[in-house]
């Protein structure tokens, strides 16, 4: 752990050498980013609601989801670009050190650029608690959840970048993965769950759970029908989700160990 | 004429050697399709409109943009320009007897012809089955064809300016990225132009991104009209004197500053 | 073929701010300051020679070659290549010159060799006929029918380099740029692309310029070298003269096993009695190696024998030493 800290501190420091550049650019990202929020704003400033939700109540969905993407990037950069090691061999290095592959690939990956998308969402989750507020809605639950919300999302998240990164060991790459199994499930997860087909409202209650992200709390925190309980689902899918990707990925290295690349 | 021919013809074929992963690829490409697809008709329910539009039309709309995404908007980064400056082989490129501009002009339709028959055609037959499609008539087709080579011509210009922008920049991800931004938010891709809030959505049209989207869907949906093939046809004009000019420019920059 | 005159070229450099806002800084308020990276550069390359163009690296070398390519405009001074200005008939030069560089590859990444030679086939107009003579002659010289139809990603560095130099011959050209060819390469693969060049600037009186760090590569293949430095011409001749001005000599280190009889050792050899070693000095040229080394082997047993071969820099560094009085410059 201490090795991990240290690790961590001297990327922080090799990262802002260039502090202007850091800023600038990280404020240009978050501008851009919300540039694609704002479409949907577009949307539903002219519509009100989507089947039922206001804008205020989609920009919380957002904002988690952006939230816990963003911290996903930031602290686990190398299994989301997992497919360097694959590509170039240098997943044997790995495997010579005396620390296990993934803890190794922890210490690595901290990527201080996507921590934008962690403030914006900070900044849209702000809005929209305060426009539900305004409403006459109690946001003090929601508020109360959040570092849960934020945690177990986030673990969610990486139990697909993760699962997603096994799938190297097989193919090599796995860009052309990311898009389903990553980017769009997260986006998917922006936007409240019943406005999709059965068949994909199942995936995303399943296969790809980002689910539970926002959406199944919130139906509990902004009284959309949901039990108490349904805040005790998101860590629990969370913890069965990166159970089942450790598994998944500690079969890919066994995979690798037998066959190699 | 006939080196141009060749090359579109081996970047098709360098393009097929993928053509597994872009399949996995679509599976994405499908997802976030349908997604938006689920946000526009959950918005308009049963009886909404927007643009004259309900629920299934703006499906159609939203397949429609989502399958020719690979030619317009997620063309490879500057055409790896910058690349080509980092590790100097750009020199081999300024060196050949053939135009630096109608080079990357051929590598690019070949991609794009790829991509018509391997992402556009799949993807549309796939949110065919959820959303159908329009009606089509034998007239549309000539319309049809030249609102989406016009779109893809842009988008062509678009990634050349993002790749040429190397001669200057040497790191050319922030004119890719602001380039990218632009393309989503003023080419209709996932909005109608005119429902763009205010002063914004009556100046859109006229401005080359809508040359992207907006008009080849509206003619895919059977709305053609004169407005969607002029200004589109002067911005390309505009544009490849731009490009041209800024080649030449970018020419005497390497002698300038050395490669 | 080639001729320049006076060839001069200037870069402008911008001054990089160190501290805080660099970045911002240097944008608003950048100075710029001209850097001489060729300055007044002469000389003749006669059809069919065989030149090696020599320096360190940022001497002016890949300048003065993007100035023959006309990739380059000079700030004074001309250059003429087969009779043309590569500057004003660009196209015209190109059509009659083949280029590679050893570090990048003119081919098409993720394309089987034979559809980069149809591509470039195709941008210089090279017909059919032509296409299948060189096809026929230089694969066969270079055999790279084995691989021809593999993607150029996924071939070794010697095979690439054997396809580069096919490109670079398929139209035909009299002029060959060739930028370390030799670079990375094995001692087989070096020595198959030496005989081949050889025999292109013997048979087919192709006017070769070679750009290399490899003392062999110039030992074997250049009728005529160009040293230069700092973006100046310091020699131009042969390399017989260079030798009578500068002796190269290389270096033989034998480590010896058991009781040495330093009475029988060559003349100049120096014994070194802590390590058991001794070194000898000679020039290849004069004297040949194995004479030598059984001579050596005569006076005790041989542990480990290691040849160092002389390295250019450390020629351009004596020729510094000495100053620029000293050196001829054939004109």
């Amino acid at each position: 752990m201490a090795l991990y800290w240290k690790l961590i501190r001297a990327s922080v420091a090799a990262q802002m050498e260039y502090k202007f550049s850091f800023l600038f650019s990280t404020l240009l990202m978050m501008v851009l980013q919300a540039l694609d929020f704002l479409l949907i704003a577009a949307i539903l400033l002219k519509f009100d609601t989507i089947k039922g939700w206001n804008l205020y109540e989609v920009g919380y969905l957002y904002a988690i989801s952006m939230m816990v993407l963003s911290l996903y990037r930031t602290l686990c950069n190398e299994i989301h670009a997992f497919e360097k090691y694959t590509v170039q061999g240098e997943f044997d290095q790995l495997l010579t050190r005396p620390v296990s592959p993934l803890l190794n690939l922890f210490s690595r990956s901290l990527y201080l650029h996507q921590i934008g998308g962690f403030l914006q969402g900070i900044v849209v989750l702000a809005v929209s608690l305060w426009g539900l507020y305004g409403q006459g809605v109690s946001v003090a639950k929601a508020l109360w959840f959040l570092p849960v919300s934020i945690v177990s999302g986030s673990l969610i998240v990486l139990a697909l970048g993760l699962a997603t990164a096994t799938i190297a060991f097989w193919t090599v790459r796995i860009a052309d993965f990311l898009p389903f199994t990553v980017y769009a499930p997260i986006n998917a997860s922006s936007y409240p769950m019943h406005i999709y087909p059965g068949w994909l409202k199942g995936l995303l209650f399943s296969v790809l759970p980002v689910a539970f992200i926002a959406y199944v709390p919130s139906l509990y925190l902004f009284d959309k029908g949901g039990a108490w309980w349904y805040l005790l689902l998101t860590p629990l899918v969370a913890a069965v989700a990166l159970g089942l990707a450790l598994a998944f990925w500690r079969f890919g290295i066994k995979r690798y160990h037998s066959t190699g690349n | 004429m006939a080196f141009y021919w060749v090359l579109i013809r081996k970047s098709y074929l360098s393009n097929l050697q993928y053509r597994a992963a872009h399949m996995i690829n679509n599976l994405g490409s499908m997802l976030f399709g349908l997604m938006f697809i689920a946000i526009w008709q959950g918005t308009l329910g049963e009886g909404r409109q927007v643009v004259g539009f309900g629920g299934q039309e703006m499906g159609q709309y939203i397949a429609f943009t989502q399958s020719i995404l690979f030619q317009t908007k997620f063309l490879q980064r500057g055409f790896g320009m910058d690349e080509g400056i980092r590790t100097g082989s750009i020199s081999l490129q300024l060196m050949r007897p053939v135009s630096f501009f109608g080079y990357y002009l051929a590598f690019c339709a070949g991609s794009q012809a790829y991509n018509l028959f391997f992402r556009t055609v799949p993807l549309l037959l796939i949110f065919a089955l959820f959303v159908g499609l329009p009606d089509f008539s034998w007239s549309m087709w000539l319309p049809l064809a030249g609102s989406v080579a016009m779109a893809f011509y842009l988008g062509f210009l678009m990634n050349y300016f993002v790749g040429v922008a190397a001669f200057w920049t040497k790191d050319i991800r922030w004119s890719f990225i602001v380039f990218y931004t632009l393309n989503t938010t003023l080419s209709g891709f996932m909005v109608p132009l005119p429902v763009m809030p205010g002063v914004i959505g009556d100046i859109v049209p006229y401005l080359p991104w809508s040359g992207m989207n907006y008009y080849p869907v509206m003619t895919y949906l059977g709305h053609s009209s004169v407005r969607g093939f002029v200004i589109p046809l002067i911005w390309c004009a505009v544009l490849t004197v731009v490009a041209l000019l800024i080649t030449r420019r970018a020419r005497s920059q390497m002698e300038v500053q050395g490669g | 073929m080639i001729r320049a005159e006076g060839l001069t070229k200037y870069y402008r450099v911008t001054e990089r701010k160190t501290g805080r806002f660099a970045a911002l800084r240097t944008l608003l308020t950048a100075k710029s300051k001209l850097v001489t990276a060729v300055s007044d550069m002469n000389f003749e390359i006669p059809r069919g020679g065989f030149v090696g163009y020599i320096g360190p690296n940022g001497a002016g070398k890949s300048t003065t070659i993007k100035m023959l390519t006309g990739i380059l405009h000079p700030d004074g001074g001309r250059v003429e290549v087969a009779g043309f200005s590569p500057q004003e008939q660009r196209k015209e030069v190109a059509q009659r010159m083949g280029v590679v560089f050893g570090q990048r590859t003119q081919l098409w990444w993720d394309l089987p060799c034979k559809d980069s030679f149809e591509l470039l086939a195709a941008m210089y107009k090279v017909e059919r006929r032509e296409y299948d003579k060189a096809m026929s002659e230089y694969a066969s010289l270079l055999d790279i029918g084995e691989f021809i139809d593999t993607p150029v990603r996924k071939l070794s560095l010697g095979q690439r380099m054997r396809a580069d130099l096919v490109a670079a011959l398929l139209h035909n050209p009299e002029i060959l740029f060739l930028d370390e060819p030799t670079i990375g390469l094995d001692v087989v693969a070096k020595t198959r692309i030496r005989s081949f060049l050889k025999e292109l600037n013997q048979a087919e009186e192709k006017t070769i310029l070679l750009t290399t760090h490899d003392m062999d590569d110039i030992e074997q293949l250049c009728k005529q070298i160009i040293i230069i430095n700092h973006g100046q011409k310091v020699y131009d001749g042969t390399l017989e003269e260079l030798r009578e001005q500068y002796p190269m000599p290389s270096l033989l280190d034998v480590e010896f096993h058991g009781f040495v009889n330093e009475a029988h050792l060559p003349e100049g050899a120096q014994y070194d009695p802590t390590y058991n070693r001794v070194k000898v000095l000679f020039d290849k040229v004069t004297t040949r190696p194995m004479p030598l080394i059984d001579r050596l082997g005569e006076c005790a047993e041989v542990r480990d024998i290691q040849i160092q071969t002389p390295r250019i820099e450390e020629v351009i560094r004596q020729i510094y030493q000495e100053g620029h009085a000293a050196v001829k410059v054939k004109s």
